[in-house]
């Protein structure tokens, strides 16, 4: 996976058919919590963390900055963690009144480490792997008040080597925030 | 191949904007669909037909490196599509949802998916009938079991598209 390729996708899909009509802008900061599966596991970890959206009116184009973690889990003489952070560009695909569903694209990474608590040489393994994330979310959306339920994916590769051989580490996590919308200003 | 990508995908930031609004979605579309990353080396073998229409998407669809009991799952179901950007653009983006019934019992869907015209230059125009496309989904499905829900990716689920 090229972060890079995968920002510049999302770019694209942020500048393009946004109308001028729908430039007020508005900024959700909040915490969010939720659900994650890691690749090829069927368990489901809880996350926090937080993100902060800079929206046009209506969601007609919208980005998110959003860091999420696991918290750390002893056993058996060992800590592990994972943590990801991604950047997002989304736009709502429909609405009704207050409710609707955005799209999501974007990239991030996610990273992690498994290390022995104590010991003579205690070790530690770490990884770290991009990835293209996508989402959507349904939302119910006032003024004053934002709440969303999302799902989001993130594909990711330690090395572009894999790719010959078809692999790929799809993340899930079932995410619930809620924020009070800040208005920027504009029409 | 990756800066080629890049150039076209630049020139399709820099480019003017068409006017908004969605295109006339009368255009029967038929995609299959062959090979899908995995966490494992070799990918999935997991093959799926799909016709849309306005919207509406039937599929069928056969994962062979999943088994179900001694059956590979496969199944069948309904999506609503969403378009990001839709006929009216020349590079496509959807995501859709749904659900259908397979061997494994009942299953949710959230995909989300891009078709880009198999041209040798993008061009600032409506996607073309005709032309076969390239499909690219990431598709999640989720289905309930008795002791949890399990989710099953198929990250970069390729294959081609072609709308008449």
């Amino acid at each position: 996976m090229d972060p890079g390729l995968a920002l510049v996708v999302a770019a694209m899909f942020w500048t393009w058919r946004t109308p001028t009509e729908l430039s007020a802008a508005s900024l959700r900061p909040t915490v969010v919590t939720g659900l994650m599966q890691q690749p090829s596991s069927q368990y489901y970890h809880y996350v926090y963390g937080g993100q902060v959206d800079i929206a046009r009116k209506d969601d007609a184009a919208y980005m998110r900055l959003q860091y999420l973690e696991r918290p750390a889990f002893r056993s058996a003489g060992y800590v592990d963690q994972d943590f990801s952070a991604a950047l997002f560009f989304g736009k709502s695909v429909y609405k009704k009144g207050p409710l609707g569903i955005g799209a999501l694209i974007g990239t991030g990474y996610n990273w992690g480490y498994l290390k022995e608590i104590a010991g003579d040489a205690p070790s530690r393994e770490a990884y770290r792997m991009p990835g293209i994330g996508t989402g959507i979310e349904g939302k119910w959306s006032t003024d004053r008040l934002d709440v969303r339920l999302s799902y989001q994916t993130m594909i990711c590769q330690n090395d572009r080597s894999q790719i010959d051989y078809y692999v790929a580490w799809p993340f899930s996590w079932f995410l619930l925030s809620a924020s009070t919308p800040i208005n920027l200003g504009g029409r | 191949m990756n800066k080629m990508l890049k150039l076209i995908l630049l020139l399709g930031i820099i480019l003017p904007p068409r006017a908004y609004g969605a295109g006339k979605n009368d255009r029967y579309t038929i995609s299959g669909q062959g090979l899908a990353l995995a966490p494992n080396a070799g990918g999935q073998k997991a093959y799926r037909i799909e016709v849309h229409r306005s919207g509406h998407a039937v599929y069928g669809y056969n994962n062979r490196s999943l088994l179900v009991e001694n059956a590979t799952l496969f199944g069948a179901g309904y999506d609503y599509r969403l378009p990001v950007c839709d006929e009216s653009c020349f590079w496509q983006f959807f995501v859709q949802v749904g659900g259908g019934l397979t061997n494994a019992g009942g299953f949710a869907e959230a995909t989300w998916g891009t078709m880009i015209p198999l041209l040798p230059v993008w061009l600032p125009t409506r996607a073309p009938r005709m032309i076969p496309m390239l499909r690219v989904d990431i598709t999640s499905q989720f289905f309930a079991t008795r002791e949890r829900v399990i989710t099953w990716s198929y990250p970069l689920w390729i294959g081609l598209s072609f709308a008449f």
